[in-house]
């Protein structure tokens, strides 16, 4: 993994799980301080991103 | 060789500018740092700080008529004579049908729009917003509360085939008797808030959750359940009564049943100007908390004008500083007014400081006390943690007072 793919993953994990730990917090629910829309769209930035680094690995190690 | 390298490399550069959008989110997203956002644009301090120079303008004390304790009884028979066609509330009118223990035996229901329960259905983004869900559905959601005892549904039939009410009568196993009115707004209905619900049935409050006419049950969507019978008088078949009598009917219901020491009604958005109303109209309601609402008319702007309908029809007889006065105008009456600063929606900035002083002096002259408070800590349309605190020690402190004096609220 490259040193962007690196940085990109711990961004992504970090901003998830920050998310999810305040949504919970707050009582995990739409009127929380974190409602669930904000931990659904965070979510979904961080999974595609993970995806995208994942991908990004896949292929060069294809072409390696 | 080189061509996966490349798109690798670019690959690699999209998923860092959405691990960067995730991080974006949570900021924009997360209550205090999207209050933060939303203070930092040029002209902000002027929007949510400062009083518009055009509002600034309005003779705001000439908005408030009412200055002595007769006139309150004066205005409260014409309010009553206008929305119920008779000289006092309907203190004897219990709700047409009673269905009890919906948690145990809910009964037929049409359609359940949100069969997966609230937590679901927050999960699936937009869902939340679903206007029609009914307690006879949603009720199997709330089975597993702590200290609750039962739900019962109170219902009528208003305007044929066209307009019904359903209030969800939540009790306690160990009651502190106290009970909660609560009035949801617009879009949404009172199942969005059932982490505040399940909180006050924990504490032991008994509470009574109402939806605005035409959401959740308040139609005769659900026919056979609702509005299969005759309507229950011609005098409440009308755009008013449909609004005004469920809190009306709900307290007559509660004391029916037990003893209170003390009521309350909270209220948020277009629910915050019927909780202002039915304060004003319904001297047993001790505490009143509009939230996110209530303006005078002459104040509103943008989307805020859509609330005028509901009071339209009242505003000749007390505007709403009146109606403020009116439900804080005895001794141990108070009326908490919470406004989001930043919020997104309406009813945000420092409009109300144009009249806070005016209405404390008026109403501590009839010995009530209002006061208006400001929520900063987020920029929603919404109660926030704060709101409820600010809400719970408000009722609590009021509830410790009256528990010195007498004051046990029977019914009859």
């Amino acid at each position: 993994m490259t040193r962007l793919g690196a940085i990109g993953v711990v961004l992504a994990l970090t901003a998830f799980a920050a998310a999810l730990g305040l949504w919970w917090e707050a009582g995990a629910w739409q009127y929380g301080d974190m409602p669930t829309r904000g931990l659904l769209r965070t979510g979904g930035f961080s999974l595609a991103a993970v995806s995208c680094h994942g991908f990004a690995i896949w292929l060069r190690r294809r072409g390696a | 060789m080189k061509r996966p390298a490349y798109a690798a490399r670019l690959i690699d550069v999209f998923g860092f500018a959405l691990g960067f959008a995730a991080f974006l989110a949570v900021l924009y997203y997360w209550d205090p740092t999207r209050a933060l956002i939303k203070r930092l644009p040029p002209g902000a301090d002027d929007r949510f700080e400062q009083i518009p120079k055009d509002m600034a303008e309005i003779p705001v004390a000439d908005g408030l008529s009412l200055r002595s304790k007769d006139a309150v009884g004066e205005y409260r028979r014409q309010l009553s004579r206008r929305i119920f066609g008779m000289d006092n509330i309907p203190r004897d009118l219990l709700p047409q049908k009673v269905i009890r223990d919906v948690d145990k035996s809910p009964g037929a229901v049409k359609t359940c729009l949100s069969p997966t329960g609230p937590d679901v259905v927050h999960l699936l983004s937009r869902m939340d917003t679903i206007i029609m869900r009914g307690l006879g559905c949603e009720v199997r959601f709330y089975k597993g509360w702590r200290n609750l005892a039962g739900v019962d549904e109170l219902t009528g039939h208003l305007m044929k085939h066209w307009r019904s009410y359903a209030i969800g009568y939540f009790r306690p196993i160990k009651a502190n008797g106290h009970l909660i009115l609560y009035q949801q707004g617009l879009a949404a209905t009172y199942h969005d808030q059932h982490r505040l619900i399940e909180r006050w049935i924990a504490d032991g409050y008994t509470v009574a959750a109402m939806n605005m006419p035409g959401y959740g049950d308040n139609t005769c969507y659900d026919l056979e359940r609702y509005c299969d019978g005759p309507i229950m008088a011609k005098r409440f078949a009308t755009e008013l009564a449909v609004t005004f009598l469920p809190p009306v009917l709900a307290v007559n219901h509660a004391l029916g049943q037990r003893p209170f020491r003390r009521i309350s009604m909270v209220g948020i958005s277009s629910g915050a100007w019927v909780t202002a109303v039915s304060a004003a109209l319904d001297p047993r309601i001790d505490d009143s908390i509009p939230v996110a609402g209530v303006l005078p008319l002459a104040m509103l702007w943008g989307k805020e004008t859509s609330a005028r309908s509901i009071v339209e029809g009242i505003n000749d007889i007390a505007g709403m500083l009146d109606l403020a006065v009116m439900a804080a105008d005895r001794p141990g009456r108070r009326q908490l007014q919470i406004f989001n600063r930043f919020d997104r929606c309406c009813f945000f900035g420092s409009r109300p400081m144009l009249y806070a002083g005016l209405l404390t002096q008026t109403a501590g002259n009839l010995g009530g006390e209002v006061e208006v408070v400001f929520d900063e800590t987020h920029a929603r349309h919404k109660i926030s943690r704060w709101g409820l605190a600010r809400i719970m020690a408000f009722i609590t402190e009021n509830a410790v007072s009256s528990a010195q004096g007498p004051g046990v609220k029977e019914g009859g």
